[in-house]
């Protein structure tokens, strides 16, 4: 009796061990969610304001939620692009279509380059196959640091420079983490597929364009996705490889970076990285489960 | 995810790769053969051309050759892009570092060693350098000694379902989806206006506490992928493993220790490997908070090498030696610690008894 009375103690210890150390964790994870939206709730709120009335008090709420500042920002976020006849600007809405342009083509290369090369070797038994595989895992390894002037120089070279398309080449190769995605994908359809069609008489193009890559259309759009939104926020590369044709992101760095009357303001400031970040997010909230949701395909799915 | 996957493949391939490393001969021979291959294909092709129609091919060898030329006609252009933008531009660099430009005929020049030589002469005395070395370090260790440990603690309470799982996942993903531009700026703005308010000073702007802040703010902004990564390994874990713990009277941190950690360990692996790299190439979102402008004080290596680089003009040309010189010095550091930190963290990193 006096046994069972001890087991009973103890169970119930370690109930109290597991709860209390859970709150821990619920008490560590509110502190960090807490700290990350606590900048981002102020931010929208400041966008609301005034100049004057957020000098007044940096922690209030706006008095009336005006859209002014958005308004300000789309219309002053202007890029500096000098052309051979001299300084033309290059506004939003030019901004927006390059960097629309800019986001398909890099996300479809960078995304079908990795998909069509993974392909090839996980469906077809070549020793050359074997050798890219190699080639992927050790340049994932091995770093290469500072190649940055080369990459440069050498797409000035090939005229690549200051092209929307040149740059889609460059980001369409097929090293990196897409590769192994897709190679895992391939592998996982059993050979029969192919082999049946094959048997019917259709031709390898068909059976790839048709068969296979329908197979894995929900690994190609997960994949085509994360580059969506990896190229929406990237303004390093166009500013260094597209002088003259500026993002909608890289316009926010420089709206950021300039001191002219207009954009000298914070609120108007933080109401541009509002209005730069609202397509993503839109796209985030409508694809969530895609992307974070079980992102293993496993054999045969519509 | 992306990386989700990663570890997946890793786990295996690392254990295969000593192998790799060896034979260049073998991948030599192997391409010869794949080239004899190729011009043999080749060869058919022109032959089946060239044949009259009305004879019947041979049936035996057909499929096989049709599928060697889809293959080929199927990699020609990524190991293009790869043999120009992999290949290519490492060469370059590497000839790049020996040559000086020359600012008068806007060209670039045979130099030697004179390259090495500045950047060994800069890391070693210019106190701009110095600092940030001990700021690239500093934040390595950093990222090293907290983010990872916080990344794993993380985890693990969202793999335990902590109450609120689902939000918490989607915050702790979102420095991820948001532009890195917009939260820098974001953190920036609250730091200089919100919270120097309150304190006094700012925080970003005071030499003693700014580099500090921007530490913090990289682990703060860091979380995303790895937790996403971690969870997902560990939910892979054999559930009768923690069930015969908890009969045994395991406790919850005893679980982690010597149950989940072990466990996960070849997915840890990875990132450290693939991490070493970033002591030379991390900017601490620099660029993001100042452009090309941030103070002495705050810069690390990735960012100053960065930012000499960067601009379409004579005075970045004139950087592009140097910077290709001391990319190849810290990858021969970089290179060989990673080696080396593979293979000790497979050889003495904890295991499931």
């Amino acid at each position: 009796m006096a046994k069972l009375k001890e087991l009973v103690i103890e169970k119930k210890k370690r109930q109290i061990g597991r709860h209390i150390f859970l709150t821990i964790g619920l008490i560590l994870l509110t502190a960090y969610s807490i700290s990350f939206l606590m900048p981002l709730v102020w931010a929208l709120l400041t966008s609301f304001k005034q100049e004057i009335e957020f000098m007044l008090d940096k922690f209030s709420i706006p008095s009336n939620f005006d859209l002014a500042n958005y308004y300000t920002a789309f219309r002053t976020m202007r890029v500096p692009i000098s052309l051979e006849g001299g300084t033309v600007y290059v506004y939003t809405w030019e901004m927006i279509y390059n960097s629309v342009v800019y986001t398909a083509l890099c996300t479809i290369t960078h995304t079908l380059t990795p998909c069509i090369t993974a392909y090839a070797v996980a469906r077809f038994n070549f020793k050359f196959g074997k050798v890219i595989y190699s080639i992927v895992i050790v340049t994932m390894i091995l770093p290469v640091i500072g190649n940055l002037a080369s990459e440069i120089q050498v797409s000035k070279f090939l005229g690549l420079y200051d092209s929307m398309f040149g740059l889609a080449i460059m980001k369409g190769h097929f090293l990196g983490i897409n590769f192994l995605i897709f190679y895992a994908a391939f592998k996982s359809i059993p050979k029969d597929y192919s082999e049946a069609a094959q048997i019917d008489g259709a031709s390898q193009w068909k059976i790839m364009t048709q068969i296979m890559l329908p197979i894995v259309k929900t690994t190609i759009s997960a994949v085509a996705l994360l580059s969506f939104i990896t190229y929406w926020n990237d303004y390093t590369t166009p500013m260094i490889y597209l002088p003259s044709r500026p993002t909608i992101a890289y316009g926010l760095y420089y709206f950021n970076q300039t001191t002219t009357n207009e954009a000298n303001f914070v609120t108007v400031r933080i109401a541009a990285s509002m209005l730069v970040s609202v397509p993503i997010l839109l796209v985030f909230m409508l694809f969530k489960d895609k992307l974070m949701g079980n992102f293993a395909v496993g054999g045969i799915k519509g | 995810m992306a990386d989700a996957r990663r570890e997946v493949y890793f786990d295996k391939e690392l254990k295969g790769l000593k192998k790799l490393f060896k034979p260049l001969i073998v991948l030599w021979i192997i391409f010869k053969r794949w080239l004899s291959d190729v011009f043999y294909s080749l060869e058919v092709l022109i032959h089946n051309i060239f044949k009259s129609k009305n004879e019947k091919p041979k049936k035996i060898g057909t499929k096989r050759r049709g599928e060697r030329i889809f293959f080929i006609a199927l990699i020609a252009y990524p190991i293009l892009q790869f043999f120009i933008f992999y290949v290519v531009v490492n060469i370059n660099s590497l000839l790049l570092a020996f040559q000086e430009f020359n600012i008068e005929t806007a060209t670039f020049q045979y130099a030697g060693f004179k390259n090495f030589a500045l950047f060994l002469r800069d890391i070693t005395q210019d106190p701009a350098m110095k600092q940030a070395t001990i700021n690239s370090v500093t934040l390595y260790l950093s990222t090293l000694f907290i983010a990872l440990p916080l990344n794993l603690v993380f985890s693990f309470f969202l793999y335990k379902k902590v109450v609120g799982k689902g939000v918490f996942r989607v915050v702790l993903f979102l420095p991820q989806i948001i532009s890195a531009l917009v939260v820098s700026l974001m953190f920036r703005y609250f730091v200089e206006n919100a919270i120097s308010e309150i304190i006094g000073f700012n925080l970003l702007q005071t030499k003693s506490t700014g580099f500090s802040t921007i530490v913090f703010y990289t682990i703060w902004a860091s979380f995303g992928t790895q937790i996403l990564v971690y969870t997902s390994a560990m939910s892979k874990i054999d559930p009768s493993l923690i069930e015969f713990g908890r009969l045994e009277g395991m406790s919850m941190f005893q679980e982690f220790r010597y149950v989940t950690l072990p466990s996960i360990f070849p997915t840890i692996t990875v990132f450290l490997v693939v991490g070493v790299a970033g002591l030379f190439t991390n900017q601490a979102s620099l660029f993001n908070f100042y452009g090309p402008t941030a103070r002495g004080d705050m810069q690390t290596l990735g960012y100053i090498f960065f930012v000499k680089v960067i601009k379409n003009n004579d005075a970045s040309f004139a950087q592009y030696p140097y910077a290709s010189a001391a990319g190849i010095l810290f990858t021969l550091i970089a290179a060989p610690v990673t080696i080396i930190a593979k293979n000790l963290l497979e050889k003495y990193g904890p295991s499931v008894d």
